[in-house]
């Protein structure tokens, strides 16, 4: 369009993607969702929103995908940027920030801002706090520490949070502001709870609206099947016995709240499963509980497309309509 | 979901290991980084949504022509379930079982199915499917993995070779049957049809459609002569090289300018130390690249493949004219990849034409009365130039002679046409910005909109 409409300005869209295991059997790989993920983005980046992403930074994951288009947009290493092209915050736990380097963040300052989640951030006390993981392996206190980390990763998306990164400079990180859900993985998950299943529940609680892109898979698929009636819970993997199958982890983790303490904000995995489940049977009999401006047709649509420029229009539709709705909107 | 010209699905079974790999590479071929060219979709896996243990069904209703490739191995041949489903897929190409069970009351588009021998036991896939001509992709020996896993970049370039002729073939063929775009990708439709009729009409076959082989004779032939040699050797295109394709005693710049204009449908630019300085050159690729309006009324440029063969330390001039066409520095021995090339970027051409026919049927009825001119091409700014003057003299023609008739039937005399605001309608889902911003600066006045932009959501 030749006109500049930034009606998302200011906006954080918070963006949950990940491989699934059985995105294949949705006829799907991952150049589907890079190209979901960047037609998406696009327009949100254009309408002036930022975005957040809570994934790790190795070569060819979807941050580096993101960061490289955002560089684009903000035409990079020109005098003549475009301010409302929004940025990346890539929200990175520990210990996986561990691999981000200065000079990294030197090289995408325009366009990414890195917020690294500490076991401190995440309440864990200082004498059970850890100094790397990778010595360690995974033994039952780094577990519990990474999934209290990641706990605090996926509160902080939804809730904000400020940064010190000295004494002099705080900055706040805002919260998103709805999250988009697309395939993510249901085993050999880390927290817990899967993170799609987590990110949710926090969007849930704090009220945000919520897009479910069923149609490539994983765990977006399976909620999306669940709350169209198609899926049992036990099959959509809400399920502690399932989900305690599908990633061995958790049954340590879960052993961790009887020889750890437990950090103030984290749930146990039954406690946090229990939580999601009652939401989304609450968003079962009405999808309005989704918030996503969407009616229950084109959340039905939603659910199953794979064509990713219907899955992208829909989700920028469904957002002109919530944020209008929403407390400020326009 | 919109219907769309063509899908291509890839089927594999999910324990052939280099599956993926191999439908990775398809993916990419077809479909650009920027996601423009034809869908791909994968079916392999089981869909956890049934019990029947296929992948999911194929939406067969939602393209006019759904282009099936099947990686076929041993895992796959020695699977029953697997070899009933591709049967059954064979057997009811035309009208699939799938589609009338579905009871969408769509029409089903039309299937074809080409199966890849990847291995010595591929052709003891069933026999509605053994009927098929399979593509075998050299290099293949008897078909291990690992020999294959190996070489796979070698597999793949020439995968890509015979399902990019393949498919050109058949694509537009059928697109032909479906809207009939004349003009100059309209006489390639023709010709790729003809093919099919070969074998009985030897007698008058037609013409071999030609691709124009533009090169400037002082940097030397090597370059221009291995592709035409390539043309010649391995396709059944045709080549027009130089004078001596024009015969004895014709008009020398009528028969090129007709090569041009009408003759070629693609050309390959073989871009030297002094191709840009020499006139003929210079003439060659500004009367090949004009937008021409098919009867349809979608404005067309053919495709243009830049060779890029300078030789270094030499300094020449840009070439305006070669817009956003692709450009493949030359290596001996890649005539194969920029045939190949060539061709993909025809069939994205002619896609896109149906593409914009589609979306022009969809827009008839949704304020018909305003201005929309739809171009099968990423926009430069030279083409747009170009095209939105010749569109705006066509308004004013049609004007001035409904002035006439008006006269002459002594009746009312018509308005004059407003010709702004005019929304300019290109493939894709769109441009990046900083391409977006240097048309928008250059032409304010006109709205530039992506296919996906344009297109009515249903």
């Amino acid at each position: 369009m030749t006109t500049q409409d930034t009606w998302l300005s200011g906006k954080v869209i918070g963006i949950s993607i990940s491989e699934s295991e059985d995105l294949l059997g949705y006829g799907v790989g991952r150049a589907h969702l890079r190209e979901l993920l960047v037609r998406l983005a696009r327009r949100l980046l254009r309408a002036g929103a930022n975005l957040a992403y809570g994934g790790h930074f190795e070569k060819d994951s979807f941050t580096r995908d993101l960061i490289e288009l955002i560089s684009e947009e903000q035409r990079e290493g020109s005098t003549d940027q475009r301010p409302w092209i929004g940025m990346l915050y890539n929200h990175s736990p520990w210990p996986l920030f561990e691999v981000i380097t200065d000079e990294d963040e030197a090289s995408f300052v325009d366009a990414c801002r890195f917020v690294r989640i500490t076991q401190e951030d995440a309440g864990i006390p200082e004498d059970a706090r850890l100094v790397s993981a990778h010595e360690r392996g995974d033994d039952l206190h780094t577990l519990f520490n990474k999934a209290a980390v990641l706990t605090a990763m996926r509160r902080a998306m939804a809730t904000g949070m400020t940064l010190h990164d000295t004494d002099a400079y705080q900055e706040t990180i805002p919260p998103v502001s709805c999250r988009v859900f697309v395939a993510g993985k249901t085993s050999n998950f880390t927290g817990v709870l899967p993170g799609l299943f987590e990110e949710m529940l926090y969007c849930f609680e704090e009220q945000k609206p919520i897009f479910i892109l069923g149609g490539f898979g994983g765990a977006s698929a399976r909620l999306a099947d669940y709350l169209s009636g198609n899926l049992t819970a036990k099959e959509a993997c809400l399920d502690l016995d399932t989900l305690r199958e599908a990633a061995p982890n958790l049954v340590k983790i879960e052993s961790g709240f009887n020889t750890f303490a437990r950090p103030p904000e984290m749930q146990t995995p039954a406690e946090a499963l229990e939580q999601l489940v009652r939401h989304l049977d609450m968003a079962k009999k009405s999808f309005r509980q989704l918030r996503n401006g969407l009616t229950k047709e084109e959340n039905l649509r939603l659910f199953t497309t794979v064509d990713t420029a219907e899955a992208a229009e829909l989700v920028i539709r469904g957002l002109r309509k919530a944020m209008a709705a929403a407390p400020g909107g326009s | 979901m919109n219907v769309t010209p063509a899908r291509i699905f890839v089927l594999w079974h999910p324990d052939y290991p280099i599956g993926a790999q191999i439908a990775q590479g398809i993916f990419d071929w077809f479909r650009t980084p920027d996601s423009h060219g034809i869908q791909v979709h994968y079916r392999s896996q089981p869909d956890p949504r049934r019990d029947d243990g296929l992948p999911p069904p194929m939406p067969l209703d939602r393209a006019t022509l759904n282009l099936v490739v099947v990686l076929a191995e041993p895992k796959m041949v020695r699977d029953r379930l697997w070899r009933q489903w591709l049967s059954e897929l064979a057997e009811e190409n035309e009208i699939p079982r799938e589609c009338r069970r579905a009871g969408s009351g769509s029409r089903p588009g039309f299937v074809k199915l080409y199966p890849v021998a990847l291995h010595r036991t591929a052709y003891n896939l069933p026999g509605p499917i053994r009927a098929l001509n399979f593509i075998s992709p050299k290099g293949i020996g008897r078909g291990n993995d690992a020999e294959i896993e190996q070489d796979l970049a070698a597999l793949l370039r020439n995968l890509q070779t015979r399902l990019t002729e393949a498919f050109a073939r058949l694509l537009t063929q059928k697109l032909k049957e479906e809207s009939s775009p004349k003009g100059l990708l309209g006489r390639m439709l023709e010709w790729f049809h003809s093919l099919a009729e070969r074998a009985s009409t030897m007698a008058d076959e037609p013409p071999k459609v030609k691709v124009f082989l533009s090169h400037a004779k002082r940097d030397g032939t090597s370059v221009a002569k291995a592709i035409r040699d390539y043309i010649y050797q391995n396709t059944q295109l045709s080549a027009f090289f130089d004078e001596n394709d024009i015969a004895l005693g014709f008009k020398f710049a009528k028969v090129l300018d007709d090569s041009l204009e009408k003759d070629s449908v693609a050309m390959v630019s073989v871009n030297s130390d002094y191709y840009s300085s020499r006139p003929w050159c210079r003439r060659e690729i500004q009367i090949f690249s004009k937008p021409r309006r098919n009867d349809q009324d979608i404005w067309e440029k053919p495709a243009v493949l830049v060779v890029q063969s300078m030789s270094g330390g030499h300094v020449a001039h840009a070439i305006p004219e070669f817009g956003n066409a692709p450009v493949l520095r030359w290596r001996a021995d890649d005539e194969a990849l920029c045939i190949d090339t060539l061709l993909r970027e025809t069939i994205f051409r002619s896609y896109h034409s149906h593409v914009a026919w589609l979306i022009k049927n969809e827009l008839a009825s949704r304020d018909p009365r305003r201005n929309r001119v739809f171009i099968n091409w990423a926009p430069d700014p030279l083409g747009l130039e170009l095209v939105i003057r010749q569109w705006e003299q066509n308004q004013l023609h049609d004007w001035e002679q409904a002035v006439s008739a008006a006269k002459e039937a002594k009746q009312k005399r018509p308005p004059r046409p407003k010709l702004r605001p005019l929304d300019v309608i290109y493939p894709g889902p769109g441009m990046s910005t900083i391409e977006l911003e240097s048309l928008t600066e250059r032409f304010p006045e006109v709205s530039l909109l992506s296919f996906n932009e344009a297109r009515p959501m249903p």
